[in-house]
C-alpha cells in the first residue's frame, strides 16, 4: 500500500488529480481519526484535515514532496502541524462540560466514539499542544519515538521529555480527581 | 497498579473507543472540490523553484561587475600616475 501511495504521489506531480483522490480515499479515515483525537472535535478535525489535504496537494503538484519519508508519515506531519496551528490560534469552542454539544449522529463515527472523544479531550485539556500531540501520536496512535520525532520534526529526546511532562500532568489530574471522591 | 499503568490503560481504552471515528459522507468529494480551486503552480512555487538559480546568477553578475570596476580603476590610476610628472610645453 505504501509503495502504491508513493506511485500515486508521483502521478500527482505530473498533474494527475485522480491520483490525489486515490490518496485521499486511502488515508482519510486514519488521518481524520488523528485530527479528531488531537482536536477533540470531529467537525473541526474535518476542516483542519481538508486544509491539510489542500496543502499536501499543492506540495505534490509542485513536486515538493522529496520522497525521503513514506507518504503516510509525510501526511501525518502535515495534519499534525495543521492541528497544532489550529490549537495555538485558539480553538473556537469553550471547554466547559456544559457548553460541549451533545454528540451528533451525522456520520463521523458512532455516538459512543464521540462520547469517548469528548472524554479524551477533557482528560488531555491541561496539556500544552506539543505535549498533547506526543501523547496522541505515541500512546494512542502507537507510533515509536523515532516516528513521533519525524512527524513533529524534533529530537527523540524532546519527544521523551514532553511525554514525561505530559504524564506528570495527567498523574496530578488523576490524583486530584481521586482525592475528591468520597 | 501503578499510576503509569493506570494512565496507559486509560489511554488504551480511549484509543479503542475512538477507533471507529471517520469523516462524514462526501468528505473526499469536498476535498477534491477544494483542490480544483488550487492553481497547480503558484508564484511561490515558481520563486521557490527558480529563486536559487536567480540568486546564483545575480551573485556571479555582481562578482563580474566588481572585477571590471577594479580593473577600470587600476587603468585610471595608471593614467594619473603616468601624467603626474609630465611637463606640458606650450608652443
Amino acid at each position: 500500500m505504501s509503495a502504491d501511495l508513493q506511485r500515486q504521489a508521483a502521478r500527482v506531480a505530473k498533474g494527475d488529480r485522480a491520483a490525489f483522490r486515490t490518496i485521499v480515499e486511502h488515508t482519510q479515515v486514519p488521518l481524520h481519526r488523528l485530527a479528531s483525537r488531537l482536536l477533540g472535535n470531529p467537525a473541526e478535525a474535518e476542516d483542519v484535515l481538508q486544509e491539510a489535504y489542500v496543502k499536501a496537494y499543492r506540495a505534490l503538484a509542485a513536486d515538493r514532496f522529496s520522497g525521503d519519508s513514506a507518504l503516510q508519515t509525510w501526511l501525518y506531519r502535515i495534519v499534525t502541524n495543521a492541528a497544532l496551528d489550529h490549537m495555538r490560534r485558539g480553538r473556537p469552542k469553550e471547554k466547559s462540560a456544559e457548553s460541549v454539544p451533545e454528540p451528533q449522529m451525522d456520520g463521523a463515527g458512532s455516538a459512543e466514539a464521540r462520547m469517548a472523544l469528548r472524554e479524551l479531550d477533557e482528560w488531555l485539556q491541561d496539556l500544552t499542544p506539543d505535549q498533547r500531540a506526543v501523547v496522541i501520536l505515541k500512546a494512542v496512535e502507537g507510533m515509536t519515538t523515532p516516528e513521533v520525532a519525524e512527524v513533529l520534526a524534533c529530537s527523540e529526546g524532546a519527544v521523551e521529555q514532553r511525554l514525561v511532562r505530559a504524564r506528570a500532568t495527567l498523574r496530578d489530574k488523576r490524583d486530584q480527581t481521586e482525592s475528591r471522591k468520597p | 497498579m501503578s499510576h503509569e499503568d493506570d494512565i496507559d490503560l486509560e489511554l488504551g481504552r480511549l484509543r479503542d473507543a475512538t477507533a471507529d471515528l471517520r469523516p462524514s459522507a462526501g468528505f473526499a468529494d469536498r476535498v477534491m472540490a477544494a483542490v480544483v480551486d488550487v492553481p497547480d503552480v503558484t508564484l511561490i512555487d515558481v520563486v521557490g523553484r527558480w529563486g536559487r538559480w536567480a540568486v546564483a546568477a545575480a551573485a556571479m553578475a555582481a562578482a563580474a561587475a566588481s572585477f571590471v570596476a577594479v580593473d577600470m580603476e587600476q587603468d585610471v590610476n595608471a593614467e594619473v600616475i603616468s601624467t603626474f610628472d609630465a611637463v606640458e610645453l606650450s608652443p
